[in-house]
């Protein structure tokens, strides 16, 4: 089965969700401006209104978007399940040392987006904006197994991708893709649940 | 028994027979009214019952022998000529005519011949064309079939027109210029053959064309070739008037007037282009102790009244015989592994004998992957090796692979072929090109269940943990 | 505004615990020190704090603070712990006054505390109060008058001071005051204490209501009698326990969790642009017209409707220690969320009639609710027998006082202990007894308080008494029919004789 439609989805929740973040801000900033009688600037609203949530969430927080992207690229573009050979990882494979080509993937896709996070990540990112229960902020850092499992069952899937295959693993086959999409997906909407939250309840 | 009349009333039995088919095939004929039909039915059924009635009076009583001992004792055909000749007779008139009076020896012609004959009684003329070609005296049968004239095939004017169509009546004459062409009828009524009118003829001969000439060594690009190696002498030729053609190689060698000549007969088919080839392989052209000299060629055609030729060509040139030999081309793999997958040590090895060269380098190449490979584009070098001469000893060479191939070559096979900065015994400067194994699916070196799988894994768990750490103590703060 | 949370005492320390909860994940389960190698410990308003604790067993038993000479945050202190064991010296001292310095934590008494410090201050063999300078050193480091010059400039310390204390807890206040005291030295800084008054019937400790009444007016006493300026807070928050036991059923856990929600307003360190809270601006405004400390009831709502007149009214109808909110002189709104300040400030205009000058709004960002903390400041006063009236605050303090003074009479023997030397028994006698004792001065306040005196002149509690000291003659604020003049003649040879005095 192909499983394209999940790109679709995951595209549609970060969409949804970068567009209720632009909203929820500027909602906040009118309100602001309301209650300081005008002449605030945005960053300013957002540098003061910012709270910090603790740095064992954040780094949780941080790692599992890193992950997120990670695991979304593993996803398709590790084996060519769904996409063609040409774009996937499979095609530099060749290039990668053996006891290195199976994390090799993996280790570059984290540190582009950890360099990317370490770029843009700054003292007033996203959840610094909302506030975060306790529960929430347990469910997040959950999302970093999660999404760890997610790329994990993409890896082994790769590896038994090109294997010659008996029904037991085409059976565990059937069974695993499926999971690692929906832990990817579950695992987007968690880290995307504060943002509707706070839409929901008119930011912070 | 009257045979005379017999054979009048079968005929017209016969006739009156064929004329109900027609009838009844008309029924369906929109412009005959039914009734038409009934009344023409009806008529002739009556001429069949009277037919069929003086036919049975006259075979009453006789056998199926009867009949044909009497057909065969009474039929004298002269005693009927005799007897049936009419008293007053007159020739009828032939004219003939041609569509054109000046024509090529293969010319397709139409000729057309006119009979008027105003005697009562007809018989049965036959008609051949004769022609008289320059030179001879007499007129001689022309590859025409003859044409036959029933005494019913004239129109209300008593006029009956032949025609002999698609006719090349003069592809056989060799002698061209002025000819006479008549028409001979034999008439059964008389007795000597007599004769149309004569139409003068001049028969043209089309000379044989050379269409295009080439030399092909194999592997060189300058006309040159050892003397094992099967150089072709290509030509294409045609006639237009159709005539087989004699087509000759005549190889020259260079500062001699030593000849070698070779024909082939082509024939030609309507006019079309013929290809004709002499091949090295075919004819011997060339032996051993041909070697290092230079040749010139001729081709020579002739429709056996003309011959044409290409004039002097260069080529080829022999070159020295080979000067090692290869074979034995081998290719495995270097471990115990049965699978052929893209990685592993795959060994290739051929055997070489080179008595007289010096840094003979041998490549071993691989086919790109997915190719079969047709260019030398469609290669990849995997290694070389420099030989050093060893007199009349055979070597081996070995290339042992580490990796040959990539992910790409994953199910497809690989070709592989050896290529030497020396001709071969067969002349060339590669080996054939020889297909290797299917390359399994298979991608990832590891197994799942395997330490480096595992450590793999663990390193990216580590890694995305860390990472998230890092970033909130360096850039968050 | 960042706030110092210093929990003393049992409640105190089980209600800091809740304002000190860690905002951050995976806090349990990692060691306090390490915190992800380089982390650090994250409350709410990221407030800082600690617990001082005076009986060593209780801060052992539980598994919140750690030891804070440990490195352990949250940590506790047991100021003894400050104490050099030299037998020769504090046996003198236990010889001489009865009181052990060493001896375990303090029951519902709050006398023995007031005491020893007394005692440190009398005998000057013994040099400076070393569990108060335990006290002030622990507490100081999370405060902007850190000694060290850098963390004075960290944003990230505290710059004003909240203790919580339950009011007839044994403990008691007698480590605020001093420390009050060292902050005094330093700078203008607020200090609030958040006093939760004991409830009725008997305790945990199955201490008597009197006891603990005589306790927790003892700490009133000394909380409120301070004179600006010297070793007087900036505020007691008054938190009737009474009143919550009866809402949580005697739930100590949800009455520690509900005390930090409604303090969370004040708690809260983010601000809006442009509405800077400065803590001295408050602390300014807080004793304005005042010569003591302010009593403040906090009135507390929380809503998703941004409606000011909604989240007033519904405040003021649940005020943390009965008062009738139209009698406080002036009042603090601290705001979070997206309410209108000025909505606000009218709303409680409009409710209670205190000028709009006398009204100060602060607001903060929130965490999806709008809530508020009204501050009213001394909400009693202005109407003669209003003890007689069951919801007012006067009631309250009236019952307190009175329950106080029948412990005094009847319990003497539980007091004055036969096994205190003479010069104890003597002091404790003139401190509880005397003419200028407690007993007269609460005899004294119950009058104020049945006619109704306002606590812009004096409050119910306003002469300071000290038990091994002289203590002055009741100042009995009389108004004579007697000219302006003698009037003020009076209040300035008062004042004058105090400072002659050098009171703190």
């Amino acid at each position: 089965m192909n499983y394209i439609f999940g790109m679709g989805i995951f595209f549609i929740l970060m969409a949804l969700g970068s567009g209720l973040h632009i909203l929820n801000l500027l909602k906040t900033y009118k309100k602001v401006q309301k209650i300081t009688e005008g002449d605030v600037q945005m960053g300013e609203v957002i540098k003061k209104i910012s709270r910090n949530h603790g740095p064992n969430f954040t780094a949780f927080a941080i790692t599992s978007w890193i992950l997120l992207i990670t695991a979304f690229v593993h996803f398709y573009f590790f084996a060519p399940v769904d996409l063609p050979k040409g774009v996937t990882y499979f095609r530099f494979i060749s290039l990668m040392p053996s006891f290195l080509e199976i994390s090799g993937f993996g280790i570059f896709m984290l540190v582009l987006f950890g360099i990317i996070a370490a770029l843009f990540i700054r003292k007033h990112w996203l959840y610094s904006f909302y506030p975060v229960s306790n529960r929430m902020k347990r469910y997040i850092a959950l999302t970093v197994p999660m999404l760890l499992v997610s790329i994990i069952i993409s890896i082994v899937l790769g590896i038994w991708y090109s294997s010659t295959l008996d029904s037991e693993i085409e059976f565990w086959i059937e069974i695993l893709r499926p999971v690692a999409l929906a832990l990817l997906l579950v695992s987007e909407g968690i880290l995307i649940w504060p943002v509707i939250a706070g839409f929901k309840e008119g930011a912070t | 028994m009257n045979l005379n009349k017999l054979i009048s009333l079968t005929l017209a039995y016969a006739l009156f027979i064929s004329a109900i088919c027609m009838v009844g095939s008309s029924q369906d004929d929109d412009y005959v009214t039914h009734s038409e039909l009934r009344a023409v039915t009806e008529y002739l059924e009556g001429e069949i019952d009277v037919l069929e009635t003086e036919i049975n009076n006259i075979t009453e009583g006789l056998s199926l022998d009867d009949i044909k001992h009497g057909l065969m004792e009474d039929y004298d055909f002269e005693e009927w000529v005799r007897t049936n000749i009419p008293e007053e007779y007159t020739n009828p008139t032939i004219s003939l005519s041609v569509d054109n009076t000046e024509i090529y020896r293969g010319q397709m012609m139409e000729i057309t011949t006119n009979v008027v004959n105003r005697n009562d009684i007809r018989s049965t003329l036959m008609l051949t064309l004769e022609i008289r070609i320059p030179g001879n005296e007499a007129y001689d049968l022309i590859n025409a079939p003859p044409k036959w004239v029933s005494p019913n095939s004239y129109d209300n004017q008593d006029r009956s027109e032949v025609k002999w169509t698609n006719l090349k009546p003069f592809s056989d004459v060799m002698s061209m210029g002025e000819l006479s062409m008549r028409v001979r009828v034999d008439d059964p009524y008389v007795t000597d053959p007599y004769y149309s009118n004569v139409v003068g003829l001049n028969l043209i001969d089309n000379d044989p064309r050379i269409i295009s000439k080439e030399l092909e060594c194999v592997g060189s690009e300058d006309d040159s070739a050892t003397h094992r190696q099967n150089t072709k002498f290509k030509l294409e030729v045609a006639d237009d008037d159709g005539d087989d053609l004699e087509v000759t190689l005549c190889i020259t060698e260079n500062g001699t007037d030593l000849e070698r000549n070779f024909t082939e007969y082509v024939p030609v088919r309507n006019g079309a282009t013929s290809e004709v080839i002499f091949s090295n392989r075919d004819y011997g052209i060339f032996k051993e102790e041909d070697a290092g000299k230079n040749f010139t060629h001729i081709y020579m055609v002739s429709d056996g009244l003309k011959t044409v030729d290409t004039g002097e060509l260069n080529g080829p040139t022999i070159k020295k015989p080979p000067q090692i030999w290869t074979g034995n081309y081998r290719r495995g793999l270097e471990d115990e592994d049965v699978n052929y997958f893209w990685w592993g040590k795959y060994n290739f090895s051929m055997k070489v004998e080179n008595p007289d060269v010096t840094d003979l380098k041998v490549r071993l190449q691989v086919s790109k992957p997915g190719i079969k490979p047709r260019n030398d584009t469609d290669w990849r070098t995997l290694g070389e090796k420099s030989v050093e001469p060893e007199e009349d000893k055979m070597q081996n060479v070995y290339f042992v692979i580490d990796e040959p191939f990539n992910p790409e070559y994953c199910g497809t096979n690989f070709y592989y072929r050896f290529t030497y900065t020396a001709p071969d015994q067969h002349g060339n400067e590669f080996s054939n090109t020889t297909k290797g194994y299917l390359i399994d699916d298979r991608v990832i070196r590891s197994d799942v269940e395997s330490w480096t799988a595992i450590f793999n894994i663990l390193l990216i768990v580590l890694m995305s943990l860390l990472g998230g750490f890092v970033i909130e103590r360096g850039s968050y703060r | 505004m960042k706030v110092c949370v210093v929990g003393i005492g049992g409640c105190g320390g089980a209600v800091a615990e809740c304002f000190l909860q860690n905002q951050d994940i995976l806090g349990g389960y990692l060691p306090n020190k390490l915190h992800c190698a380089g982390g650090y410990y994250k409350s709410f308003g990221n407030i800082r704090g600690l617990w001082i604790e005076a009986a060593k067993t209780d801060a052992i038993s539980q598994k919140f603070f750690g030891p804070l000479g440990n490195g352990c945050y949250p940590g506790y202190i047991i100021p003894k712990d400050a104490i050099i064991k030299d037998e020769s010296l504090y046996g003198n001292i236990r010889q001489k006054y009865g009181f052990d310095v060493l001896g375990e934590g303090f029951f519902s008494k709050a006398e023995p505390l007031k005491a020893i410090n007394e005692i440190f201050d009398i005998e000057n063999e013994l040099g400076q109060n070393p569990m108060m300078n335990y006290a002030w050193s622990s507490i100081q480091q999370y405060t902007t008058l850190s000694s060290n010059l850098s963390q004075g400039k960290d944003s990230s310390l505290c710059d004003s001071m909240l203790f919580v204390i339950s009011l007839g807890g044994g403990t008691g206040t007698g480590f605020i005051n001093p420390v009050t005291k060292k902050i005094r030295e330093k700078a203008q800084f607020p200090v609030f204490v958040l006093g939760i008054l004991t409830e009725g019937g008997k305790d945990q400790r199955h201490v008597s209501e009197d006891q603990r009444s005589l306790s927790a007016t003892i700490s009133m006493y000394d909380l409120i009698t301070k004179r600006r300026g010297g070793e007087a807070i900036s505020g007691l928050i008054l938190v009737d326990n009474q009143i919550l036991t009866e809402r949580f059923q005697g739930d100590y856990h949800k009455i520690d969790n509900y005390i930090f929600e409604i303090m969370r307003p004040f708690l809260e360190s983010r601000e809006y642009p442009k509405k800077h809270l400065d803590p001295l601006h408050l602390d300014g405004n807080l004793w304005k017209d005042l010569k003591h400390p302010a009593i403040l009831v906090p009135c507390h709502c929380a809503d998703n409707n941004d409606d000011a007149s909604h989240l007033v009214r519904c405040a003021l109808e649940n005020p943390l220690f009965n008062c009738n909110p139209a009698k406080a002189d002036r009042a603090y709104i601290f705001a979070r969320g997206f309410v209108n300040p000025e909505g606000l400030r009218d709303a409680l205009h409009n409710e209670i009639k205190v000028s709009k000058d006398h009204i100060g709004v602060y607001p903060k960002p929130g965490d999806g609710i709008n809530e508020i903390l009204i501050l009213l400041r001394n909400p009693y006063g202005g109407n003669i027998g209003a003890q007689n009236d069951s919801k007012s605050f006067e009631r309250r303090i009236y019952d307190l006082i009175s329950r106080a003074s029948n412990y005094i009479t009847s319990s003497k023997v539980d007091i004055i202990l036969d096994s205190y030397p003479e010069i104890t028994r003597n002091a404790l006698e003139n401190y509880f007894y005397g003419d200028s004792g407690l007993l007269k001065m609460l005899e004294v306040s119950r009058d104020r308080i049945a006619k109704g005196e306002k606590p812009g002149e004096e409050p119910f509690f306003s002469q300071e008494l000290k038990i091994f000291e002289e203590n002055e003659p009741i100042e009995v604020f009389v108004q004579t029919s007697g000219s302006e003049d003698e009037k003020i003649r009076s209040i300035v040879k008062q004042e004058v004789e105090k400072a002659l005095r050098g009171t703190g």
